[in-house]
């Protein structure tokens, strides 16, 4: 089910009512019921890969807290993390290892038929915070298996996040009985109404001109694909941080505060800033399970590029079972190695001009790893790059679809101006706790309504992070 | 919870005048006046001038850039208007804009359609009111479109057309800018020539398009709801089926079904040129814009051929 669909829609107006008006255990049976009905809208029986993984850590994390000796807990933290590590594999990456192997000259083994079930790398890696923070002695572990249900399952971050941590979202949902308050809703509900906008009116009128130029890159020139490029920059920003504010919003409707996933990373100045505010829950998730874990920067200089770099390339390999995602780590790794090398992120810069440049700087850097993040092989990734340098011919560059294109020119429009003079200062919260906040929030939300229904591309298409 | 009943009760009361307020001034104010482009205006233009047309052409772009009603001396003096569609302009298109003409007074004497049975007739689409689009916003003016809607648009559909204002979904700022030029319209009858050359560097056949096909129910429908309406209107249909450079859209066995079908419907003359083998004027690269379009070169070279050829009912 898709937030932007009409069935999310009936089916969320009539789960609200029913949470509203209930409390406790009750509250949390139907969560659970709403959760289950949300993922198995997709593949029905992928339902029991969820409770696999849920039972998996849940018994896991028991057995880690209530053992005594350190190597039993260490063998149980074992448990956990290799068998929710290995239902990633089979689904995600059997088939990847299959083709290298058989590409390397081994047997040639065959390929599974299997869809991938949708969010299963956000799931699997929210279930192993908790395994980890279990572990560590941070967090207790859960004993009421429909709690720690819902903290795998609850629907607005099931699919594709934010990786809730433990800490935050399990009290939450322990008790289940909070009110909800006018507060919760309205700022959730318009919350939901901004990710709607950057997902309908910007995302998906973006990905019109961006799969014209890079499902057709052998005949298009350079120019049509540095455009391409850079829509597809903002096209996965505003697809990808669209779901979470439309999550985060469910989420705050519903009396839930979930964590940031995003805070305007397109205006970060350097990319170490930019991993900062980008994917926020996964950033955070691979610096204190990985980065961290591999020595982080308390071994010199090298070993901390190389933690950099081996943690990048883990991130870029999470997206997805393709060469292209580890090279776009990859490269994203050796940009955080090199801002680290000659300390660009102590550099912070007065004037506005520098400010800009380096925004322009970041976002000419990131756009670049985007073409291996967006190109189905290496082959075409390396043909956009290859036209960009070499085969520019500006005056080749059409505009496709002039109405489209307009439309994309006032969507970005919309949003940076949003996200610069106050999304960059304010809160949803801050801004409805000002004088007329609410008003004013309503007001830009009918507005953001019609903007969506005089623009936006209505074809109800998928998140690119459901294939994650 | 009161609070929040009512703020949503606020939202959508504001929503709805809001729509209903802008819809309606939208639609008197700047879409009636618009007399160009393809998000109903060229529609409106020939509601406007072209009640007097002695023939219409309808189709898909490669009517629309191949077809030059003014070279089509021989059929009533060129007094006719070409209302293909770039993009959208399928049978299902036709078929309402057909019927639409119709039931705002237009009778011509002559309906050429022009058809194509690759890709168009082979793929169904999932949401077919996509290619009706162009024509939602005579929605509230007319029983055709919206008929077609209850009868074939998703709840979806259904539901975002609850807003009046999502008539004009994806086509605001095209009316709007075709509003802007309303006063400077050349009469082209509805014809637009393509300037540029085909550069076939990149160019090849790539569908195998000897493997079977399968034709798409609701375009094979849209197809008999254009004779239909010929028929109970008096008005001979004539069908055109257009080349392609290289043949990269010709379909033998799909053109053979197609041109059975609309013999046993009672349509005489079709005027298959699907074959570009069989008209060497039309074959180097220099008559195409792409591989299914032709230049104004060759568009002018077809529509001679097609003038040639038509016979006058």
């Amino acid at each position: 089910m898709l937030f932007n669909s009409i069935e999310f829609l009936v089916f969320f107006v009539v789960f609200f009512f029913l949470f509203y008006f209930l409390d406790g255990k009750s509250r949390k049976i139907l969560l659970f019921i709403a959760s289950c009905i949300f993922y198995m809208w997709f593949i029905p029986v992928y339902v029991l890969i969820l409770f696999l993984t849920i039972l998996i850590d849940y018994y896991a994390a028991i057995k880690i807290e209530d053992d005594h000796s350190q190597k039993a807990k260490k063998w149980h933290l074992l448990f956990g993390v290799v068998n929710t590590c290995l239902v990633l594999f089979v689904f995600k990456y059997h088939n990847f290892f299959i083709d290298n192997f058989n590409a390397m000259g081994f047997h040639q083994l065959e390929n599974w038929e299997i869809i991938l079930p949708i969010g299963l790398s956000f799931h699997t890696f929210q279930s192993l915070s908790y395994v980890i923070e279990v572990y560590r002695g941070n967090i207790k572990a859960e004993r009421n298996i429909l709690t720690y249900s819902n903290f795998v399952m609850m629907f607005p971050q099931l699919v594709a996040g934010p990786i809730e941590r433990a800490n935050n979202l399990i009290p939450q949902l322990r008790t289940c009985d909070h009110k909800i308050t006018y507060k919760d809703f309205s700022v959730g509900f318009h919350r939901f109404i901004w990710g709607l906008f950057k997902k309908v009116m910007v995302a998906d009128v973006v990905s019109t001109f961006v799969n014209a130029t890079y499902n057709n890159y052998e005949v298009q020139p350079g120019s049509m694909l540095l455009a391409g490029t850079a829509l597809f920059a903002i096209q996965i920003y505003c697809d990808f941080s669209g779901y979470s504010d439309m999550a985060i919003g469910i989420a705050r409707m519903l009396g839930f505060k979930f964590n940031e996933n995003f805070k305007i990373p397109y205006f970060s100045k350097d990319i170490t800033e930019f991993w900062r505010r980008w994917h926020i829950s996964l950033s955070s998730w691979l610096r204190d399970y990985l980065y961290i874990s591999f020595g982080g920067s308390r071994f010199g200089k090298l070993l901390t590029y190389r933690n950099l770099m081996l943690t990048m390339l883990i991130g870029g390999f999470w997206h997805g079972a393709s060469w292209n995602f580890i090279i776009w780590g990859g490269i994203n790794g050796l940009y955080l190695s090199f801002e680290k090398a000659i300390n660009l992120p102590r550099w912070r810069p007065k004037y506005f001009i520098v400010k800009a440049i380096r925004v322009l700087y970041v976002f000419s850097l990131v756009s670049f790893s985007w073409i291996f993040f967006r190109a189905v092989s290496f082959h075409q990734a390396s043909t956009i790059i290859r036209k960009i340098f070499t085969d520019f011919n500006a005056s080749g560059f059409q505009f496709l679809d002039i109405n489209i294109f307009a439309t994309i020119l006032l969507g970005t429009a919309v949003l940076s101006g949003f996200e610069y003079f106050v999304f960059r200062k304010y809160s949803f919260d801050q801004l409805f706790e000002k004088k007329n906040g609410d008003t004013w929030l309503t007001f830009f939300t009918v507005l953001f309504i019609f903007l969506i229904i005089f623009f936006g591309n209505s074809n109800g298409s998928q998140f690119i992070y459901f294939q994650f | 919870m009161k609070k929040i009943i009512i703020k949503l009760l606020i939202i959508l009361c504001v929503t709805v005048v809001a729509d209903r307020l802008i819809s309606w001034i939208f639609a008197n104010a700047i879409f009636s006046k618009t007399l160009s482009g393809e998000s109903g205006g060229t529609v409106n233009y020939s509601l406007k001038n072209k009640k007097t047309a002695d023939f219409f052409i309808l189709g898909s772009s490669r009517a629309k850039f191949h077809i030059n009603p003014s070279l089509l001396t021989n059929v009533y003096n060129a007094n006719g208007y070409n209302a293909g569609i770039s993009g959208t302009g399928g049978l299902i298109y036709n078929n309402l804009l057909l019927q639409l003409l119709v039931s705002k007074g237009l009778k011509p004497r002559l309906i050429i359609l022009q058809v194509d049975v690759y890709p168009y007739l082979t793929i169904e689409n999932e949401n077919a009111t996509n290619e009706i689009s162009p024509l939602y916003p005579f929605l509230g003016e007319n029983d055709v479109v919206r008929t077609y809607i209850s009868s074939h648009a998703g709840y979806a559909e259904k539901f975002k057309l609850l807003f009046h204002t999502y008539r004009y979904n994806g086509k605001f700022l095209n009316i709007l800018y075709n509003y802007t030029r309303r006063n400077s319209i050349a009469d082209n009858n509805g014809f637009e020539g393509l300037n540029n050359e085909f550069d076939t560097s990149g160019f090849r056949v790539s569908p195998d398009l000897s493997k079977k096909h399968t034709y798409a129910a609701s375009k094979l429908e849209a197809l008999t709801g254009i004779v239909t309406t010929c028929k109970n209107n008096g008005i001979p249909l004539q069908v055109v089926i257009s080349p392609s450079f290289k043949n990269s859209l010709l379909l033998k066995e799909g053109n053979k079904m197609i041109i059975n079908l609309l013999h046993q419907q009672g349509v005489e003359h079709i005027y298959d040129y699907s074959n570009v083998d069989n008209i060497p004027a039309l074959q180097p690269a220099t008559m195409w814009k792409d591989a299914a379009h032709l230049n104004n070169a060759g568009a002018a070279i077809f529509s001679k051929i097609l003038n040639e050829a038509i016979v006058i009912p």
